[in-house]
């Protein structure tokens, strides 16, 4: 069976995809970064800050067969 | 310093392993510094304030609006107009007269940040801008101070103490990205009180352990929680190094703006099309933020060009983008409209 990640959307970016979270086919990451991945599906994405976390840890890289969650995280403003 | 009168009214937490007199005498000693009184501020300092934080400023630069009311629980209908940090000694100073408190009625910025922070040991940042976030994160890097973050967007919370211990910073979790469209704060969003009780609360608990000395204290992580489906999440990173960059952004005090001759003022308004309130004192051009990329022809690149929005936070944002695309003539207004507003009641 193809391995799946999970990606987890926060924020401003949840509400600019309208999901919190999809299941994506790891084969979809290979030879392309989270970003550019992300920019193809949701144009105007680029737009925003965001960071992402690769598996909890902070990273722009990821191994996609190895990786299990991706967490797209804007910076919040809001206090 | 602790003393031995103390010891009823702080005898549950005392009992904890970790705290005793020793812990105490340290909570007692230390100097914390609470930036916005507002939907953060105003929860943690119930927590710092009872439990026997020696000496706490705050700083803020509103006063009480009844908007405020539903999840600042700190202040009172009847304070309404009061300065926030005037409403939080008097009402906090009732809770525990034994903390000392130093209120300061201004914003926090580039001009009176380094000696604010030099004067305390830990710094908590429960502003509502993100401009705000990395002027806090850059001083405390400077200074070699710790810093207790927390944000939010609508029902979703992050928060952490960073630059602990050489942890990493704010920045090393999220990299300013110059000329990206920043989120919005609470007043633009839409928050409920109880969110800002709960990341309120983690950080008043970072604060207190770090007072204690607490070794099991978190360095490298912060925390996203979400009350949409109550999970919390922790991300991890390592200390990065990064360019510290000087705000240079041109702006204008929103008294100095109610009084400016607008009848040639190029104005643009980067608010949603029906936003509230309407002002209709000037001739606005309106560009909804989230256009300003693909209508930016539409701002002249030269003479001054005054940006607006509802508080000065997303107007900002549209400054920094713009200013990245090249443009040099940009100023923000302070306060937004809700700051003309106010002025214009004040001089009716």
């Amino acid at each position: 069976m193809d391995h799946k990640i999970n990606i987890v959307y926060f924020g401003q970016i949840a509400e600019g995809t309208g999901k919190q979270s999809e299941m994506i086919e790891a084969k979809e990451l290979h030879n392309k970064s989270v970003r550019e991945f992300l920019n193809q599906q949701y144009p105007g994405i680029d737009q925003y800050a965001f960071t992402i976390a690769v598996d909890n840890k902070i990273s722009e890289i990821c191994d996609p067969e190895n990786t299990r969650e991706i967490a797209v995280l804007p910076p919040f403003a809001g206090g | 310093m602790f003393e031995e009168k103390d010891i009823a009214r702080y005898s549950r937490q005392l009992i904890l392993p970790g705290i005793g007199p020793s812990g105490q005498d340290r909570i007692s000693r230390a100097r914390v510094l609470v930036i916005g009184a507002g939907g953060l501020g105003s929860p943690l300092l119930f927590y710092l304030t009872g439990s026997g934080i020696g000496t706490i400023g705050i700083i803020d630069p509103d006063t009480i609006h009844v908007s405020n009311l539903h999840r600042q629980m700190l202040y009172r209908t009847d304070q309404i107009g009061v300065p926030k940090v005037e409403a939080a000694v008097s009402n906090l100073s009732q809770l525990n007269p034994g903390v000392q408190f130093i209120p300061y009625f201004k914003k926090f910025d580039s001009e009176n940040a380094e000696q604010l922070v030099s004067e305390y040991d830990i710094v908590v940042d429960c502003s509502d801008s993100i401009q705000t976030r990395y002027l806090i994160d850059q001083t405390c890097v400077e200074l070699n101070k710790p810093m207790v973050f927390g944000a939010i967007h609508r029902h979703e919370g992050q928060f952490g103490l960073l630059n602990h211990k050489n942890g990493p910073t704010y920045r090393c979790f999220f990299p300013e990205q110059k000329g990206k469209i920043d989120t919005k704060n609470c007043s633009e969003t839409g928050v409920l009180g109880p969110l800002c009780g709960l990341i309120a609360s983690f950080q008043a608990d970072l604060v207190i352990r770090y007072c204690i000395e607490d070794p099991t204290l978190p360095t490298n992580e912060i925390g996203l929680l979400s009350t949409r489906n109550y999970s919390l999440k922790t991300i991890h990173t390592d200390r990065n190094t990064h360019t510290y960059p000087t705000n240079t952004m041109k702006r204008i005090e929103r008294h100095a703006f109610y009084k400016l001759d607008k009848s040639d003022a190029i104005i643009i308004d980067v608010r949603e099309e029906d936003e509230e309130p309407i002002v209709d004192d000037y001739r606005r051009i309106l560009i909804p933020l989230n256009e300003i990329p693909h209508r930016k022809n539409e701002i002249p690149q030269t003479g001054d060009v005054y940006v607006i929005c509802a508080s000065g936070r997303r107007s900002e944002g549209a400054i920094d983008y713009l200013e990245s695309q090249g443009y040099t003539n940009l100023i923000n207004v302070e306060g937004g409209t809700y700051g003309f507003i106010q002025e214009k009641t004040q001089n009716a």
